[in-house]
């Protein structure tokens, strides 16, 4: 197997069934070009595999390290219990602490996997997607940023005459992109603030890059659907709301747009910051107001466009 | 009777069914309301009116055949039991004239009865109150004469005598009881093709026409004279009994005020003069008819499963004639099937003590079935499919079960409606794809249109309507103690006592192989004792409990003379040996294989010595078989052995002859998988000690990590048809996810693939774990939640804890 031709993904999920039609697999690759503050999944950022420590599953025992080969972990006292010190940077992923935990404690996000790998799982459920009009999202991360894996999983899903679909957040070079384009049925793309410094001060990057994409998308003849994160404080005001429906009015000139999402920012991601040793600066931020998002449908309706609140039901 | 729809009516029906459909959400007619009300106000009870017009009859005959003894005790208790119409109903009767009341049987058992007298009121699971007047008279008068007599005791003796109890009666790990202490059920009468065509009277001439034939100078003969004769004489009772119903109508008539109510009764009194003596002429009598013949099947036997079949289709010409002449409007047609579905609910199937942690929720499984296709292969889903799901959609009872049949031309919209019923949480429809159940009826031998005419009894059997005779289950038992049985060399773990065979030292095996088939040893064995206890028991029902009127409404029995338990109805199979825990099976294979043999991470003896100690002090042992590969997940590694052992145990089954057919295999363990785990040790797929096993052929509590889609996939890679019995396939499901039309959509892919890969059997238990822990905290807001235990419905308030646990534990679906 070509080695170039090896995703690093984080998860594979079966039945997913809101991102795109039918019912689908979702495969998730790891790392990400933005670090979006809101982002539901922090082992997504980062290339690199993480191990993610689930503190209320651990009895302490320390065999985990005594299992890792270069000792990246270590037992200290700390109040009020005693706290496991991982040196992440270090990690190398070799999975040793995971195999040897008793209670599950401790996983690794990120594994790396063929396109054949990923590809047989895809199989698995393909008379779903034929009785359901659905298929497979590459999504995660950033798919985009592992272009020729993700272009050659498109290829043999295409070749099998499996639909497909994208989520990108649109920060990565148009070339790669446009090399995808030819095996895609749908493309997610991500508008997440039109004033490109906050949208800098939010998610690490600044969005010229991002815009030009979606007029260069517009342009190419594939359905998209536009998903706009409503983020309380950040952009849950009409002004940018506007400014980005004004945005995609002047730009969809082909009527590619076929509906926009917006996503509500939920609280699901936060407990995965933990496990990864971080801090989620947004652990206090409630979620939208649903007046708000009542009146933000409303909005993107006016601009004529279709529009679906994706909300999380537990 | 062809009840084909015309391709031309399709249409005027699709329009009609749009109507209906829209109504799906009113709520229910002040009457049936009411109906309903008074329906949870009662209490089971025991009603022993049967038992004491049983003894008197049997008493005073001594010497008389059996089966003239049981149609005479049959006709006096069509005489002697109180007859009641309760306010505001249209559909009347039942077998012991009071609600929820069951119908004691003591010439098939009475002893669990003797032992439970003081304490039937009080039991955990599904308790009886009982009048302390009757107390007395079973134990002066009716418990005395039948000592010695009864079908279990019977059967015990013949136990007794092979040595074979201590393997069969309350070890749990074969349950051979249901048999003995219960009627016989398990069928579908032709209420649909024999019942509402000729009537009673009309069954009752072909009987006189058949003895005809028949001269008692010959020795066979004497037998079907006996037989005939008995028909007759149940007809006589089931006659008699619908005419004191007709008197008592009259009566209420005369006396009531109320306009309006005094036609109903009015009308319920000319219904019973009529039926179910004659065929029945328009819809209400055609449903009252066919609820007296549930009542018959009670009165003859305290019995489960008895199963009016696909009643969309043999009800059909009768709703179609009404609605069209226009002598009944759609309401009216609706409220009438509410009257009569409730019928069904007070109708409980009593059991001993132990019987009822098998079966539990005073469930009778009557099951009603809609959809599906024509004898001749078209679409059969009709307007009154529509409006009889709607109906129980409406109503939340938990009897009758509700059964849906989907083909690969099921319209869509049936299908949606089906997602619909599913998302209000009440267990039902369960969903039975045609393709393998046709397969299923093939393999008896019947004919193409006869295969796709098939109806679901009782839990999830699929059967032919009137014509096959096939008990589904006689003895219980399990996968996985055939697992623990070769890795202790025959001991039970829980127990310490040697019921398996000797299949050698577990750490003698050199070869994933050859424990494999020390499994296998220990699992025919299960087997062979199983079939040799469920010959037994048809014999002793044979020889003590022949059914008169069962027979007389199945195909060829009252031509050929013969009586079902004499092998006389057109098809006959079984009787079924029904095998739970076939997830736990398949990982504790793949345990054993992939970490003693494979990988060699754990040896032999220290699995042993983990598993002894309930994986106490073997926590890295538990970890590791938690982690190795289980059923559910789309992996064949593991699915591997389920297919495999379905496979062999449907061989070893089938190798086996029972009076009438080939022993047939079922993986539907209703709820027994909750008390044969009891019995169970701890297994290597990480189940722990005594925990309930899997149910059907279900993934186990909590192991299926990868969502609906990679579970069916798993369940569909089992060769399903060759469990011809049938198969049970629970899932969990967030009623959530099909909310809204896309999810309502994605259901209905699932479905149609389910179907595709070759599914037989799925139901859904919607509701969310939340729910239902708070229903534990506070059973008395949660009185109507309905809730599936494997392949039934029942009141979850009504459950006992442990099962209600068992509930809670299972993985709920929720990634949509």
């Amino acid at each position: 197997m070509n080695e170039k031709k090896v995703g690093r993904i984080f998860d594979i999920q079966k039945f997913s069934i809101h991102d795109g039609p039918g019912i689908r697999t979702l495969v998730f690759f790891k790392g990400c070009p933005l670090r979006c503050r809101w982002c539901s999944n922090p082992e997504s950022q980062k290339s690199t595999c993480e191990l993610m420590y689930y503190e209320q599953r651990c009895a302490l025992c320390g065999k985990c390290a005594e299992a890792c080969p270069s000792g990246n972990i270590e037992l200290v006292e700390g109040s009020p219990r005693v706290r496991h010190n991982i040196d992440r940077e270090a990690c190398k992923g070799c999975r040793e602490c995971v195999k040897i935990c008793p209670n599950d404690a401790l996983k690794v996000a990120g594994s790396d996997m063929s396109v054949d790998d990923v590809f047989s799982v895809i199989l698995q459920d393909y008379l779903f997607y034929l009785n359901s009009n659905g298929g497979v999202t590459l999504g995660g991360g950033e798919p985009a940023m592992q272009p020729e894996f993700a272009r050659e999983l498109l290829r043999r899903c295409k070749q099998n005459d499996i639909h497909t679909a994208i989520e990108t957040c649109g920060y990565v070079g148009w070339n790669v992109l446009e090399s995808l384009i030819e095996y895609l049925d749908l493309v997610f793309f991500d508008i997440k603030h039109m004033n490109s410094d906050r949208h800098k001060t939010f998610t690490g990057a600044s969005n010229e890059r991002i815009l030009k994409n979606a007029n260069r998308l517009l342009k190419v003849d594939v359905p998209i659907i536009i998903r706009i994160p409503i983020v309380t404080g950040i952009n849950d005001n009409e002004e940018n709301l506007v400014d980005t429906l004004k945005f995609l009015v002047r730009h969809n000139t082909k009527d590619a747009i076929q509906r926009i999402e917006l996503l509500p920012y939920h609280k699901l991601g936060v407990t995965k910051y933990r496990r990864l040793g971080r801090t989620c600066e947004l652990h206090d931020l409630p979620t939208p107001n649903p007046t708000f998002l009542k009146q933000a449908g409303l909005l993107v309706r006016s601009f004529g466009f279709t529009s679906e609140i994706m909300e999380i039901r537990v | 009777m062809d009840v084909t729809v015309r391709e031309k009516d399709q249409s005027i029906m699709r329009k009609r069914m749009k109507k209906i459909g829209k109504k799906a959400d009113d709520a229910l007619t002040p009457r049936v309301r009411e109906i309903r009300e008074a329906f949870f106000e009662v209490k089971p009870s025991v009603s022993i009116e049967r038992a004491k017009a049983t003894t008197d009859v049997y008493k005073k005959n001594p010497g008389l055949p059996t089966v003239l003894l049981r149609a005479k005790a049959f006709y006096r208790a069509c005489e002697t039991i109180p007859v009641k119409i309760h306010e505001g109903e249209l559909i009347v009767g039942h077998p012991a004239g009071k609600r929820r009341a069951g119908v004691f049987c003591p010439e098939i058992s009475w002893r669990w009865l003797r032992d439970e007298l003081d304490t039937i009121h009080e039991r955990e699971q599904d308790p009886y109150i009982m009048a302390d007047d009757d107390k007395k008279t079973l134990r002066e008068e009716i418990f005395p004469f039948w000592e010695g007599k009864s079908v279990d005791e019977y059967v015990y003796g013949e136990i007794e005598e092979l040595g074979l109890l201590p393997l069969t009666f309350n070890s749990g790990v074969i349950d051979g009881e249901l048999k003995n202490t219960n009627g016989a059920g398990e069928i579908s009468v032709g209420l649909g093709t024999i019942l509402l065509q000729k009537g009673f009277k009309g069954i009752k001439r072909d009987a006189e026409r058949s003895l005809k034939k028949f001269d008692p100078k010959n020795a066979e003969d004497i037998e079907k004279i006996y037989f005939l004769k008995a028909v007759m004489t149940t007809c006589d009772g089931m006659v008699l009994f619908s005419k004191r119903y007709a008197e008592l109508a009259k009566k209420l008539a005369n006396e009531e005020e109320n306009e309006t109510r005094r036609k109903e009764l009015e009308h319920i009194s000319e219904t019973c003069q009529r039926v179910p003596g004659e065929p029945a002429r328009n819809f209400q009598e055609a449903l009252q008819s066919i609820w007296f013949g549930q009542v018959a099947l009670f009165l003859e036997e305290n019995a489960p499963s008895y199963s009016p079949g696909r009643v969309d289709q043999y009800l059909y010409p009768f709703f179609k004639r009404d609605m069209a002449s226009g002598v009944m409007s759609s309401e009216e047609a609706r409220e009438l099937i509410c009257c009569w579905l409730i019928k069904y609910a007070e109708m409980p199937w009593l059991l001993s003590k132990f019987v009822s942690m098998y079966y539990a929720g005073y469930m009778g499984f009557q099951n009603i079935n809609l959809g599906g296709q024509t004898r001749d292969g078209k679409d059969a889903t009709n307007e009154l499919s529509y409006m009889i799901l709607d109906s129980v959609k409406s109503l939340k009872m938990y009897q009758p079960s509700l059964s849906v049949r989907v083909h690969n031309n099921s319209p869509q919209e049936f299908l949606l409606k089906i997602g619909d019923v599913v998302k209000t949480g009440i267990g039902f429809p369960a969903v039975h794809f045609d393709d393998t159940s046709i397969k299923m009826m093939l393999s008896y031998g019947v004919s193409m249109e006869d295969a796709r005419d098939y109806c679901v009894l009782g839990c999830v059997e699929p059967s032919i309507h009137g014509k096959l005779s096939q008990w589904s289950a006689c003895c219980l038992t399990n996968f996985p103690i055939a697992v623990e049985f070769a890795l202790t060399n025959g001991v039970q773990l829980v127990s310490g006592k040697k019921l398996g065979v000797e299949t050698g030292d577990p750490t003698s095996f050199r070869t994933f192989e050859e424990f494999e088939s020390a499994v296998k040893e220990q699992f025919k064995y299960l087997i062979r004792v199983s079939a040799i206890v469920s010959i037994i028991s048809q014999m002793a029902h044979k020889r003590y409990a022949p059914k008169p009127l069962a027979s007389a409404l199945m195909d060829d029995c009252v031509e050929s003379g013969k009586g079902i338990m004499s092998g006389g109805s057109r098809y006959n199979a079984g009787p079924g040996v029904i095998i739970a825990g076939t997830g736990d099976y398949a990982n504790a294979m793949a345990a054993i294989k992939k970490l003693v043999f494979e990988d060699k991470s754990l040896s032999m003896q220290r699995l042993c010595d983990a598993l002894k100690k309930d994986f106490e002090g073997y926590e890295d042992v538990y970890k590791a078989c938690v982690n190795a590969p289980k059923y559910g997940n789309d992996d064949d590694y593991v699915d591997a052995f389920a297919t495999d052992i379905v496979d062999f145990a449907a061989k070893e089954v089938n190798s086996y002859n029972g009076l009438f057919g080939k022993m047939t295999l079922g993986t539907l363990p209703v709820a027994s998988h909750v008390p044969q785990g009891l019995v169970v040790g701890a297994l290597p797929g990480g189940r722990k000690a005594t925990l309930p096993l899997s149910d059907g052929i279900s993934p186990s509590q909590g192991t299926d990590r990868n969502g609906p889609t990679a579970v069916i996939k798993s369940v569909d890679k089992i060769n399903l048809e060759a469990s011809t019995v049938g198969v049970l396939h629970n899932m969990k499901l967030d009623p959530a996810l099909i909310a809204d039309e896309r999810g309502l959509a994605n259901f209905v892919a699932l479905l149609r693939t389910h179907n595709h890969l070759g599914g037989a059997h799925i139901q859904f238990n919607c509701v969310s774990a939340e729910k239902l822990l708070d229903a534990q905290k506070h059973p008395d807001q949660y009185q109507d939640l309905m809730i599936r235990v494997a392949g039934y419905s029942a009141y979850f308030v009504e459950l006992c804890k442990e099962i209600q646990d068992e509930i809670i534990s299972r993985t709920p679906q929720s990634r949509w």
